[in-house]
């Protein structure tokens, strides 16, 4: 009987601690650094504007976070290609999805070259866009969609309903069609040049990915009865 | 069996059944939050628009633009509404001559006014 | 403060309009800086001199057939066809070498160059243009592409016959001979290239004094059999040739090493491994190493890629050599590649700039020379995804 009371009185404390601690723990999750570390800025850009407006000094003294380590203030870094290797990346093999995008943007650069110098015809040669970074935010850009279709249950029935979705969302849709693209190949084709192949592609508004996109608009517009179904 | 069955059946007992006070006989102080998700509709109008150009075009977006700009932007408005609505009803600010509610004004009212006893 | 949506978004848009404007090629040619004199007028290396050192030239389309069966590394062969050019840096050691190789005196006995360098500083590829220089010097080229292939990647093996407790390399000879003979197809055609003694391969065929090289080096082609006795003849009769005066001759070969490194991937029936000793083809490029023969130079280079990945330790020759190699070369000129000097790495970024391998931005040069530390090999991995 005492073994128990002490059980249950041990609970009780550990209950109200875990009060007091909970909005603690909630708030920085598994996170190192305390509440009131700020957050780094890598950009150059960005620490440029800080000196101009004079807002560093405020800064200056303030506990900061280390910076990732895929944050660098070099021009190169693209926080649209960081996220889209994050997207490649299965098991947390980063190296890998790195080095396999790296790759496809060293492909797109020898496919378009080639084409370059190909081409006998002066303008045309000027409108070949050789730049990997370019094309990959053209093809993003263009495999974005503007709407889903989302199942809808209503009367024990499945609706499938057009709904708008939130420009990440689509930038996030566009990228992941884009892999999948790029992952439905020939067993002896590599990943990293069918994705140079798509992005290329998509950049040129072609290619498997801008149909899907067109067909999933297809659908939603051939769903738009069921449109004002949605919660409620 | 057939006793069991006997004791089963239907019909009213020859004694009413006597009154049990399960939970108090009183309303609660508060109300719960269930019914407040409406409809999250919006945005049918621009919709249909974007689908007739949609159609007249061959699902090419670029002559589309605008219609695409207005419904993305519809879009928009229409999040941020709810979410500054959400967030004025979270935190319970009570403007006179509401006419609808949220759970959490209902709420602070209550606390404020409560029911009698 | 919490920012909106719509906003956010305006914003996130406009930035990518921004980066795709920082990144393009087609609309802004203005900011980059103007390119340098980095390419020479001079494409023939018999003219190059320390003046040129930094400078890229040019490789005749009609005389790249030189490499026709190797010889240039295959990343390079890839650059090479996406830049539509085969162009090769004028670097010190080679412009070293070539100066060295003016100079000599043919009558002594053989000189002996041993290129050393880290991995990727470009060793194969001074070797290259130390090739196209003898190339157009009318010399007598003897080269092996990469050792490398022959002691860790052989085609196929069997054991000689003639040779007791020796291997051959068939296939591996045999293409050596094809490559040996589009080197110097325009040597063997002269008259005085002849056998100067028979060579007897089996009761009905024999190679007769005084036949032509050309047809010992068909022999081996056409009978695989006897292609890497043929290699060994061959060297013979190089020797002799140029004793004799007929031809000067330039031995090059890559990643020379492996014929001293005893753990060869060359395995025999049972699974035991062939030292480099006991194949055929080691004894024929042994020979033409030695310093006993004149009218002749010899240039080789020292990898560590030719061995096994375990033993990359140094870079340096004693170490990659050992004790048995450094004794048979000894005394060589040692011929060190670095990485690239500052002159040579703009040089190369104003290169693959002006090839469009690369979009400028700013500070690029900076930070990829501390990226790479200056190394070509590095440097040429790093601007492939730019």
């Amino acid at each position: 009987m005492a073994a128990i009371r002490t059980f249950v009185k041990n609970c009780q404390i550990i209950n109200r601690n875990c009060a007091v601690l909970s909005p603690h723990v909630q708030k920085h999750g598994m996170s190192q650094y305390p509440s009131y570390y700020i957050e780094p800025v890598h950009k150059k850009e960005i620490q440029e504007d800080l000196i101009k407006s004079g807002e560093i000094q405020k800064l200056a003294h303030l506990p900061t976070k280390a910076a990732r380590n895929d944050q660098s203030s070099s021009f190169r870094q693209d926080d649209l290609v960081n996220l889209f290797i994050n997207y490649v990346m299965r098991n947390g093999e980063k190296v890998l999805a790195r080095g396999l995008v790296e790759k496809a943007f060293e492909n797109i650069k020898r496919i378009q070259l080639e084409k370059y110098h190909k081409c006998d015809d002066v303008e045309k040669k000027a409108k070949i866009e050789l730049a990997p970074r370019v094309i990959f935010h053209q093809a993003v850009e263009n495999c974005k969609p503007i709407l889903a279709l989302t199942p809808i249950k209503r009367g024990g029935v499945r609706y499938q309903v057009p709904v708008p979705i939130t420009p990440k969302r689509s930038q996030f849709l566009s990228m992941k069609w884009l892999i999948e693209a790029a992952k439905e190949k020939d067993a002896t084709m590599r990943f990293h040049y069918q994705l140079a192949l798509e992005l290329i592609d998509a950049a040129n508004n072609k290619g498997r990915v801008v149909k899907r996109k067109q067909d999933l608009h297809k659908q939603c517009e051939a769903n738009r009865a069921y449109a004002h179904y949605r919660w409620s | 069996m057939r006793g069991t069955a006997a004791l089963f059946k239907r019909g009213n007992p020859r004694e009413p059944v006597p009154f049990q006070e399960i939970l108090p006989l009183k309303l609660k102080q508060r109300v719960s939050g269930k019914g407040d998700n409406t409809s999250d509709v919006c945005c049918i109008y621009e919709m249909s628009v974007l689908f007739a150009c949609f159609k007249t075009h061959d699902f090419h977006q670029a002559p589309c633009s605008k219609e695409i700009d207005a419904f993305q932007k519809c879009y928009l408005n229409h999040l941020e509404k709810t979410k500054l609505k959400k967030e004025r009803e979270a935190r319970g600010i009570l403007s006179p001559g509401e006419k609808k509610l949220s759970s959490r004004q209902i709420n602070i009212l209550l606390d404020k006014f409560p029911n009698f006893k | 403060m919490i920012k909106s949506f719509a906003s956010e978004y305006i914003f996130r848009r406009a930035y990518s309009v921004l980066q795709c404007t920082r990144f393009s090629t087609a609309s802004q040619p203005i900011t980059e800086p103007k390119l340098q004199s980095f390419r020479s007028e001079e494409n023939d290396p018999l003219k190059h001199t320390l003046d040129h050192v930094g400078q890229f030239y040019r490789i005749p389309e009609e005389e790249k057939n030189i490499f026709l069966y190797g010889g240039l590394p295959k990343s390079f062969e890839i650059q090479a066809k996406t830049f539509n050019e085969t162009c090769l840096m004028i670097r010190r050691p080679s412009v070293d070498v070539i100066n060295c190789l003016k100079l000599i005196d043919y009558t002594k006995p053989t000189v002996r160059f041993v290129i050393f360098g880290k991995k990727g500083s470009g060793k194969s590829l001074c070797l290259a243009h130390i090739l196209h220089y003898a190339h157009k010097a009318r010399y007598l080229i003897v080269h092996v592409p990469w050792v490398g292939n022959w002691m860790r990647r052989c085609k196929e093996i069997s054991s000689s016959e003639t040779r007791e407790g020796y291997i051959d390399l068939n296939i591996d000879a045999a293409a050596w001979l094809v490559h040996f003979k589009s080197q110097n197809e325009h040597l063997l055609n002269n008259p005085e290239f002849q056998i100067s003694q028979d060579y007897v391969w089996s009761k009905r065929e024999t190679t007769p004094k005084g036949s032509p090289l050309s047809e010992l080096v068909d022999h081996g082609v056409n009978r695989l059999k006897y292609a890497s006795e043929c290699v060994v003849g061959l060297a013979e009769e190089i020797k002799h040739l140029s004793r004799s005066g007929h031809c000067k001759t330039l031995v090059a070969i890559d990643g020379f090493n492996a014929f001293f490194y005893p753990h060869t991937r060359v395995f025999k029936e049972k699974k035991e491994v062939v030292p480099p000793n006991k194949v055929t083809l080691t004894e024929a490029f042994l020979s033409l190493t030695k310093f006993d023969w004149n009218n002749a130079a010899i240039v080789t280079t020292v990898d560590e890629i030719a061995i096994a990945e375990q033993d990359h330790k140094s870079h340096l020759p004693r170490y990659l050599l050992r004790k048995e190699g450094f004794e048979h070369m000894d005394p060589f000129i040692p011929i060190f590649v670095d990485n690239y000097s500052p002159k040579e790495f703009t040089s190369c970024m104003d290169y693959y700039r002006e090839r469009k391998w690369v979009r400028y931005y700013p500070q690029q040069n900076e930070e990829l020379a501390l990226l790479s530390v200056n190394n070509p090999y590095n440097l040429m991995h790093l601007c492939a995804s730019l």
